[in-house]
């Protein structure tokens, strides 16, 4: 064996890959190297070490598809046709509850409630103070028909910034959303409902 | 045909091409994903912050400006809404549902990052190869990895090497003096 000990040889050595004659040489040459030599052997062993630092998981299979759906999602947001508008039933911030006014009758700081409508789909959602200008979001729509799959979707003023899956039971939550989110929008099958959204609680 | 670059991969995206975000997220969804659990979030919240993460990137496409360091900003933003969600979850779960303890998510953080940057410069099939090899939390067997790159069993060891030694010269090229030798992997 050649007394000048590749990168592969130390590797290997490091790694436990040889057998046990050669790893005996191997660290022989090792224990007498020059500091350039030992630089490697060290040098190895941090990176077996960093690289368990952080070892990498694959995420689901569902959150990958909707990773991919975001971009065209995102670039042509209105590409996709069929949307229909829900109404606002009522929005515990207002005064008389009254349908499409906003107003901000609620003191800074309370939960609100709203409720809106399309026919055939219902959507109740709650809003509450996250601080540092977000909120949290609980909704539920029924009825809840799903056979595949159903998503929410929240869309600020530079398009979707964030989407969760609905529950089984037509439930979900999405926690820390900026205040700036203008538009709540639901994915259920091939239905589409969109609605017009004040997160702002004064 | 060689693996398109980080930095050409934005660039596509930025000319509104879906094949391009597709590989993006390919090559670093389980980055991002991991880094949210590594920081003791629950794998929803770990999926709602690599979502928010990749949404992230998409508003940044104009402004991200080293390119060549894509991996860092993903972890560093996923690992800003990891914090956010934690503090946020920390108000609303029981005191019985709460984790004994959370593995340091700072620890060696600096040298996971430069790792993953020196990944992307190195890039094509050697990435592929040491990421499953090192940091795939499956650990495939190497008869499974020669499967997926096409290759026989026997050359994978050398590859390993070849490629190893080459992530060691990125890194520590990029090392500052005296961080390159023995102190560390990276810069």
């Amino acid at each position: 064996m050649s007394t000048r000990l590749t990168f592969t040889v130390l590797l290997d050595w490091v790694e436990g890959r040889l057998d046990r004659d050669t790893a005996s040489d191997v660290a022989d040459l090792v224990a007498h190297a020059d500091a350039e030599t030992r630089t490697t052997v060290d040098w190895i062993r941090q990176f077996h070490h960093d690289a368990r630092l952080l070892p990498l998981v694959a995420p689901p299979a569902d959150l990958s598809e909707r990773l991919r759906a975001l971009f065209p999602a995102a670039v042509a947001p209105h590409a996709a046709e069929g949307w229909r508008d829900a109404e606002l039933l009522y929005d515990t911030r207002l005064p008389q509850a009254a349908a499409g006014v906003r107003a901000g009758a609620g003191a800074v700081g309370e939960v609100a409630h709203l409720a809106f409508d399309c026919g055939d789909l219902r959507l109740v959602l709650e809003i509450a103070p996250a601080g540092s200008g977000r909120v949290d979001l609980r909704g539920m729509i029924a009825p809840f028909t799903a056979q595949t799959r159903a998503d929410v979707w929240l869309v600020g003023p530079v398009g979707p910034v964030r989407a969760s899956h609905i529950g089984p039971s037509g439930t979900f939550e999405l926690l820390g959303v900026p205040e700036d989110v203008d538009e709540l929008r639901i994915t259920e099958d091939s239905r589409r409902v969109r609605m017009a959204l004040d997160l702002r609680l004064r | 045909m060689a693996q398109p670059t980080d930095a050409e991969l934005l660039e596509r995206c930025r000319h509104r091409d879906g094949r391009a975000w597709d590989l993006l997220v390919s090559r670093y969804e389980r980055l991002v994903y991991s880094v949210a659990l590594r920081n003791g979030l629950s794998a929803e919240d770990a999926a709602d912050v690599t979502q928010s993460t990749f949404v992230a990137l998409i508003d940044s496409l104009d402004k991200i400006l080293e390119e060549d360091r894509l991996a860092s900003w993903l972890m560093t933003v996923a690992r800003r809404q990891s914090w956010r969600v934690r503090n946020l979850s920390r108000r609303s779960i029981p005191l019985e549902h709460a984790p004994e303890s959370v593995e340091d998510p700072h620890a060696g953080w600096e040298a996971v990052v430069d790792l993953h940057d020196a990944l992307a410069v190195l890039g094509g099939t050697c990435r592929e190869l040491l990421q499953w090899l090192y940091l795939d939390a499956e650990e495939p067997s190497y008869a499974e990895i020669a499967r997926r790159l096409d290759r026989s069993i026997g050359g994978i060891g050398p590859l390993r090497g070849r490629c190893l030694d080459k992530l060691r010269q990125i890194l520590v090229e990029e090392a500052p003096t005296g961080a390159a030798r023995g102190q560390g992997t990276g810069r």
